[in-house]
């Protein structure tokens, strides 16, 4: 049966050997586990982080691409709205001309048949007073069986037949 | 039959300086130092950022989260801290669990292992005292908030490490002894038991052999864990009486089979995690009470 040390003790050989071993434990895990692993986790966190900053700047530049476009858009949206406004307008005022001409070509050839007519009856109704007069002359050339003389009585019959009324 | 509890076997003495004992704690010691050291040079080849393999991705979960600890209890400044808490964590617990291998004694249940560990603390606490406040300034420390309470902060100050190591000490070796007393009192039990079934003759121990595969077959219809429990132990307790009765075998510990599984589970691997632990979180609360945040003054 070989020697025991004492449950409760602290022995210097062993607490030195135990601390040169932790020691080394130490240096070890610091040197080839936690120092490369927190580097490797810095690196790729860096790395996550430049990702995230391009992301953010094309999101950026899409943006503005889009902001733009829409702004085109609908510049050229109300451009197309002005020039069918412009066009309507343009019909709305070629229409109005056409149908105000229409109108006064109208009216005038109407006046101008109203003359017409109106001319026509004039010279119906002229006509007529002259057959009349000239047969009331004969009439009262018989009657009277005197030849009257025409270029003195005209005026008289003349007289008589707008006395008569006026036949217009 | 007695129990011994004794301090660590001294395998032999190198005659030097008066004499170096190698004793179990030196070599288990040895073995988790060699252990370790491998593990992380093994563990530490091979990174790399945008491709890591399982092993890696593994390796960087268990430092990270003992990162995030430090770094909760003991502030960001501090993060430098991480492999020596990962040092004093790994070597505890494995340290502890190097004694259920059974060929070596666990190198926390020596006193001189954790006792070497809390003054480390201590001498990296008054070490960050001294430079932080100078020497004057460490011992103007003692005096405050008042000049009476200077014998307690010094005797607080001895304590710390003394608390810190006896407690981890007194956790592992205590469930070491309370292990080793179950399985004494399993065999004396199992002895006892034995030595009545021999006695009455062999009918008996046919009666428990037969009642105990009567219950192992009864398991086969209904699963559970008592039946299985029970026609082991009688059918166990059979088997070696009836060769005891026989004159072929005599006092099996047939009790202290399975039994003390389920207590080891607790004593050696949940309170050697649990002391790992305490340990360490201890050690970072302490240290980080010597080193403040430079940013906050």
């Amino acid at each position: 049966m070989g020697q025991f040390e004492a449950l409760v003790g602290v022995n210097f050989w062993t607490a030195l050997f135990v601390l040169l071993n932790t020691l080394l434990v130490f240096f070890v895990a610091k040197k080839y586990l936690t120092g490369p692993i927190m580097k490797i986790i810095a690196q790729r966190q860096q790395e996550i982080a430049d990702t995230y900053g391009e992301a953010e700047a094309a999101k950026t530049d899409a943006e503005a691409m889009q902001a733009e476009y829409r702004q085109r858009l609908s510049a050229a949206k109300s451009e197309a709205t002005e020039i069918v406004k412009a066009a309507n307008a343009t019909a709305a005022q070629q229409a109005g001309q056409l149908m105000d001409e229409a109108q006064r070509e109208a009216a005038a050839l109407k006046r101008r048949a109203e003359q017409d007519i109106e001319a026509e009856r004039r010279k119906a109704a002229m006509e007529l007073k002259g057959d009349i007069s000239e047969l009331a002359l004969t009439l009262a050339g018989k009657v009277v069986e005197k030849e009257l003389d025409p270029s003195t009585q005209q005026s008289l019959i003349d007289g008589f037949l707008d006395d008569l009324g006026d036949l217009s | 039959m007695t129990l011994n509890v004794t301090g660590p076997f001294i395998y032999f003495t190198i005659p030097i300086l008066g004499g170096i004992p190698i004793t179990q704690t030196t070599v288990s010691f040895l073995i988790v130092t060699v252990l370790l050291c491998t593990l992380f040079v093994a563990l530490g080849k091979g990174l790399s950022t945008d491709h890591p393999s399982a092993r890696q991705t593994l390796v960087e979960k268990g430092v990270m989260m003992m990162h995030d600890l430090v770094v909760s209890s003991m502030g960001s400044h501090n993060a430098h801290w991480t492999p020596f808490m990962i040092t004093i964590f790994l070597c505890s617990i494995c340290g502890s669990l190097i004694g259920m291998t059974g060929f070596f004694r666990s190198a926390t249940a020596d006193l001189s292992c954790t006792m070497v560990w809390a003054l480390m603390v201590s001498f990296i606490i008054w070490h960050n005292n001294i430079k932080n406040n100078g020497v004057l300034g460490w011992f103007k420390g003692f005096t405050e908030p008042v000049a009476v309470m200077t014998p307690m902060n010094i005797v607080s100050e001895i304590a710390q490490p003394v608390s810190m190591a006896f407690r981890h000490f007194g956790n592992v070796a205590g469930g070491g002894v309370i292990t080793s007393v179950l399985y004494m009192g399993l065999s004396m039990a199992s002895t006892a038991v034995l030595n009545l079934i021999s006695a009455s003759g062999w009918l008996v121990s046919a009666v428990l052999m037969a009642a105990g595969a009567g219950l192992l077959l009864l398991r086969r219809r209904k699963k559970k864990l008592s039946l299985l429990i029970f026609g082991c132990l009688s059918l166990g307790l059979g088997i070696f009486g009836l060769l005891q009765t026989l004159g072929v075998l005599s006092g099996v510990p047939v009790l202290a089979l399975g039994i003390p599984a389920v207590l080891s589970c607790y004593f050696d691997i949940f309170s050697g995690a649990v002391q790992a632990l305490v340990f360490s979180l201890l050690s970072m609360v302490y240290i980080a009470g010597s080193c403040p945040d430079p940013n906050e003054d």
